[in-house]
C-alpha cells in the first residue's frame, strides 16, 4: 500500500532532522559551558577594578571629573549598539533583542535625537535591512569567542568620540547574562559612565589600609574610568555570546523533543495503517475462500 | 617582628586570570619607571606603564610584556590588572615590527 510507504519516508526524514538538532544541541552545550567559564574568568578583573576604585574614592578622590562621566543636559547624538547573533536557530534570542532595540529606536526617534545605529551580527543586519532602517556601522566579525582586543578597538572609538563631544550617549542592547538559567534582553547606557560611588556602596575592601598612591588618587581614577568602561563593554559582548549559545541549546533541546514526539505519533500512524492493510488482505482471502466453497 | 617572607602575584587581564602564584620578588613598570617589589612591601595603588614584568621564582625567573593597567599591593598580595600580558618568549620580534 502506498500510504504506509509515505509514512515510512516521513519517519526517516523526521529522524534525520532529530539527529541534526540533537548534534546542534550538544555542540552549543559544549560551547556555552566554555563561555560561562570565560565569563567567570573575566570577573576577577572587574571585581579588582572596583576594589581599587573603592580604595581611591575612600582616599578622597570622590569628586573626580572624568570626561567619560560628564552628562550632557540634552543629549543629541546617541549611538545605539545592538548585539545580535550571526546565526539563527536559537529560538527567541535574536527576536527578543531586536524587539527591545526597536522599542528603544522609536523612543529615540520620538525624542527627535540624532541617532547612529550600529549593529553587530548578521541576524540583526538582515532584520534592519528588511525593516529598511539605515545602519551606520555594522560588525559581523564577532563569532562565539569575542576577543578583548577586537572589542577594545570599538570601545576605543567610543571613548574618543565621547571625549571629543561627537557622541553624547551610548546605549547597548544585548542579552544580559543573569545566571546560566536566566538571560534577558537589556538596554544599558554605558556612556556617560555611571556613578562610581553608588557602585561601590557594598565594597568596604580597602578600609583600614594606608595605601601609597602612585601617582595621586585622582590621576589614577582618571585612568581607571576608561578601563572600567572597557571591561563593561567587553562583558556585554561576552554575555551576548553566552546568551546565544544557551538560547540555541534550549531551542535545539525542545526541537529534539518535538522530533521524538513526532516520531512516536507517526510510528503509531504507520502501525495503524499496516494493521488496516493486513486486516483488509485477510478479509479478501477469507472472502475469496468463501466464494470458492 | 618577623619580616614577611610571603609574596603572592595575581596577574589579571580582562579575559582571565593569567597567574596566581607565590613569588620571591618581581619588577614591573609603573607610569614613571620600574618598581621592584619584595615581600613585606607597604600597601600601594599605582598606574602601570608599558614594559617588562619580571618575576623571580624559586626555580628561576619569568618575563612578561604588559601593557598599561593598574597595580595594587595589599598585604602579601600583588595584583596587576593589565589589558594585555604575553610571555616574552612568545613575542615574535619581526611580527611586532610589522604591527608597528
Amino acid at each position: 500500500m502506498a500510504g504506509s510507504k509515505i509514512i515510512k519516508k516521513r519517519i526517516a526524514s523526521v529522524r534525520n532532522t532529530r539527529k541534526i538538532t540533537r548534534t546542534m544541541e550538544m555542540v552549543s552545550t559544549a560551547k556555552s559551558k566554555k563561555l560561562v567559564d570565560r565569563v567567570n574568568a573575566a570577573q576577577p578583573y572587574t571585581r579588582k577594578l572596583h576594589d581599587i576604585m573603592a580604595t581611591l574614592v575612600e582616599a578622597g578622590a570622590a569628586h573626580i571629573d572624568s570626561p567619560l562621566m560628564r552628562r550632557k543636559e540634552n543629549p543629541e547624538r546617541i549611538a545605539l549598539l545592538v548585539i545580535t547573533a550571526n546565526r539563527g536557530l536559537c529560538g527567541g534570542y535574536n527576536g527578543g533583542i531586536l524587539r527591545t532595540a526597536t522599542a528603544r529606536l522609536k523612543e529615540i526617534k520620538a525624542a527627535g535625537q540624532n541617532l547612529s545605529l550600529e549593529v553587530s551580527g548578521k541576524r540583526g543586519l538582515a532584520f534592519m535591512k528588511f525593516e529598511q532602517i539605515p545602519v551606520d556601522q555594522s560588525y559581523s566579525q564577532f563569532e562565539d569567542k569575542p576577543a578583548f582586543d577586537d572589542v577594545n578597538a570599538i570601545a576605543d572609538r567610543y571613548v574618543r568620540d565621547f571625549t571629543a563631544g561627537r557622541l553624547h550617549r551610548l546605549d547597548v542592547v544585548y542579552q544580559k547574562f543573569l545566571s546560566s538559567a536566566r538571560q534577558a534582553p537589556a538596554v544599558e547606557t554605558l556612556l556617560p559612565f555611571g556613578d562610581l560611588a553608588t557602585q561601590n556602596d557594598r565594597t568596604s575592601g580597602g578600609s583600614g589600609v594606608d595605601y601609597e598612591f602612585l601617582p595621586s588618587p585622582g590621576e589614577i581614577l582618571e585612568e581607571i574610568v576608561p578601563a572600567a568602561f572597557k571591561a563593561r563593554f567587553f562583558k556585554c559582548f561576552l554575555d551576548a555570546a553566552v546568551g546565544e549559545q544557551i538560547a540555541r541549546m534550549v531551542a535545539m533541546k525542545s526541537a529534539t523533543e518535538n522530533a521524538d514526539e513526532m516520531i512516536r505519533d507517526i510510528s503509531m500512524e504507520y502501525n495503524r495503517a499496516r494493521q488496516t492493510q493486513i486486516t483488509s488482505e485477510l478479509a479478501e482471502i477469507i472472502g475469496g475462500a468463501a466464494a470458492l466453497e | 617582628m618577623i619580616a614577611a617572607t610571603e609574596l603572592r602575584l595575581v596577574l589579571v587581564t580582562p579575559e582571565k586570570t593569567l597567574l596566581d602564584q607565590s613569588v620571591k620578588g618581581l619588577r614591573f613598570p609603573l607610569f614613571d619607571g620600574q618598581i621592584g617589589v619584595l615581600p613585606g612591601r607597604a600597601p600601594l595603588v599605582g598606574r602601570l606603564g608599558t614594559g617588562e614584568l619580571k618575576i623571580d621564582l624559586p626555580s628561576g625567573s619569568e618575563r612578561y610584556f604588559i601593557e598599561g593597567g593598574f597595580a595594587q599591593i595589599k598585604g602579601s598580595i600583588v595584583t596587576l590588572l593589565t589589558n594585555r600580558a604575553v610571555t616574552v618568549s612568545s613575542i615574535d620580534a619581526s611580527a611586532a615590527e610589522k604591527d608597528l
